[in-house]
């Protein structure tokens, strides 16, 4: 259960449906995962997980988190197939599973603009002992487009991504677990114009205008590229998690985002209080590089949405967030959590809003999060 | 002279029983197959195997490690010796690692009675248990030591 004090609404990935009522959703956290696993033999098995929670679109394609067979020829070697989860963060490939994790979900301010949280594809580990741990160094790459869409108030994006490939190195031991990674992808994008543009009196000169908007807006070919760096600490009382991520891109609109967080709880028994800092900023997205006619005015919130528009992808925030988890039994969890979010000024990339309200002044959001975490099975 | 008896018996008591009197127990073992192997394994290896990083013993066939029911005293104890983590704490590590695929918690089986019985019926199987369980049909490969004050 979500609330919160503002009309902005928060979204838990960027492809995701606004899922409030109000300030209120039931929906926003929720969700159900299901998965089985069969063995073949003792080197080959295969895992298919299905999650249902509210989506821009609900069909079987988008509710198959992960479907892939697995063989180990031999015990440091592992190939899979099919579709995976993305590797690039810490969390990337557990996000969904809230029992596992501390928080109410993932730092927004982190995950939220990551648009690969699985690919169809193919991935190679290596694995060797070291430091009474585990090292792996894993190498990935798709064989198909990652394709995605975002229903927006500022007009429906859509997205592929192309030629996905990377690496990641991962050390673990019963303290401590460390990853590094890089990733890149060829993405396009279309945009899909709100109704004010969709005007068959719109002037020519408007037009071309909102010609030359299209064109800003347009991915075409941009090369997209992630470099994180992550750490977990978990040791007696305490844990201790952080990662910095940086994304580059060609895409002039947004040539590129830093993003971190650094979380803290400490365990008394069952309960673990934790506190939170994040982080995102996008480099500026600059002025518009044309004029917007006089004429604009004419039409209502015309200028006001293409601004909108430009700023859609622009992210620019600082959450505080502070909670406890309270652990009931071996597999179910309370949590609740506080977060209060600093956007600045054309800085809500990461959240759904009236049209009429963007692109946002300054503005602090709080949010009251409470949930149950259970785990069966295991 | 009654000084330096009293000196003599601070001495000796001191050296009977140190300050730290940390005395070590073996109470819990780790055991597999009596065809298996594997002859011994290290604390970490014991530990990747049940924390699902290491699927394989050293030689290269496959691990098939086992659990104690979650409420079990015997469970708890081994979890905390060994990795200093709750029963709660585990489940929500293997929350991870099974829902990413990459690894299958160990088989929970109802009593150390049948854990016996299916580890010295499968060569793969690695369990733990008190050294009181101990019988003939499985062999020792790692003793879990717990120091107490």
């Amino acid at each position: 259960m979500n609330l919160l004090d503002d009309d902005f609404v928060p979204r838990r990935t960027i492809f995701e449906p606004d899922n409030f009522n109000g300030r209120f959703s039931w929906l926003y956290d929720s969700l159900v995962g299901v998965q089985a696993d069969a063995q073949f033999g003792k080197k080959i098995s295969a895992t298919i997980q299905a999650v249902l929670q509210d989506r821009a679109e609900n069909n079987l394609d988008e509710s198959i988190e992960y479907a892939f067979l697995n063989w180990n020829p031999t015990p440091h070697l592992s190939l899979r197939a099919g579709r995976l989860p993305s590797r690039v963060y810490l969390l990337s490939d557990y996000r969904n599973v809230s029992y596992a994790y501390l928080w109410e979900r993932p730092p927004e301010g982190f995950y939220v603009p990551n648009i690969v949280k699985n690919y169809d594809g193919a991935e190679i580990a290596f694995t060797t002992e070291a430091a009474s741990g585990i090292l792996r160094l894993t190498l990935f790459g798709d064989f198909d487009k990652i394709s995605s869409s975002i229903a927006n108030e500022t007009g429906d994006m859509y997205f592929d991504m192309d030629s996905y490939f990377g690496g990641s190195l991962t050390f673990e031991n019963n303290m401590w677990r460390i990853n590094a990674a890089y990733a890149q992808g060829i993405l396009n994008s279309s945009v899909s114009p709100p109704p004010l543009f969709q005007n068959d009196e719109l002037l020519p000169d408007l037009q071309e205008t909102f010609s030359g908007l299209l064109t800003e807006l347009t991915i075409d070919d941009d090369k997209m590229i992630y470099y994180t760096l992550g750490a977990a600490y978990d040791r007696d009382e305490w844990m201790v998690q952080g990662e910095l991520g940086y994304l580059e891109s060609e895409w002039s609109r947004a040539p590129s985002v830093r993003s971190a967080y650094l979380s803290i709880g400490k365990r008394f028994g069952t309960y673990t209080p934790f506190a939170m800092i994040s982080m995102i900023e996008s480099s500026s997205s600059g002025p518009l590089t044309f004029p917007i006619p006089a004429d604009a005015s004419s039409f209502e919130g015309l200028s006001t949405t293409m601004e909108a528009m430009l700023y859609a992808f622009h992210y620019d925030q600082k959450t505080l967030s502070l909670g406890l988890r309270k652990d009931i039994g071996y597999n179910l969890a309370l949590k609740c959590q506080w977060d209060h979010t600093k956007i600045d000024e054309h800085g809500a990339g990461l959240w759904s809003a009236e049209i009429s309200q963007l692109p946002n002044p300054k503005k602090n959001i709080n949010t009251i999060s409470i949930s149950i975490n259970w785990i069966f099975g295991l | 002279m009654k000084c330096i008896s009293f000196t003599i018996f601070a001495i000796c008591f001191f050296l009977l029983f140190p300050l730290s009197l940390k005395g070590v127990s073996a109470d819990m073992v780790v055991v597999v197959h009596p065809d298996n192997p594997v002859k011994t394994l290290s604390r970490d290896q014991v530990v990747n195997i049940f924390m699902g990083r290491q699927v394989y013993y050293p030689h290269g066939d496959i691990a098939l490690p086992i659990d104690h029911p979650p409420d079990s005293p015997v469970r708890q104890e081994y979890y905390k010796t060994l990795v200093d983590k709750s029963v709660a704490q585990v489940n929500a590590y293997w929350a991870r690692l099974l829902f990413t695929g990459q690894a299958t918690p160990p088989r929970v089986l109802p009593s150390t009675r049948v854990i016996l019985q299916t580890v010295s019926k499968n060569r793969d199987a690695i369990a733990y248990m008190e050294r009181s369980d101990l019988n003939d049909m499985v062999k020792v490969v790692f003793q879990l030591e717990k120091s107490s004050l």
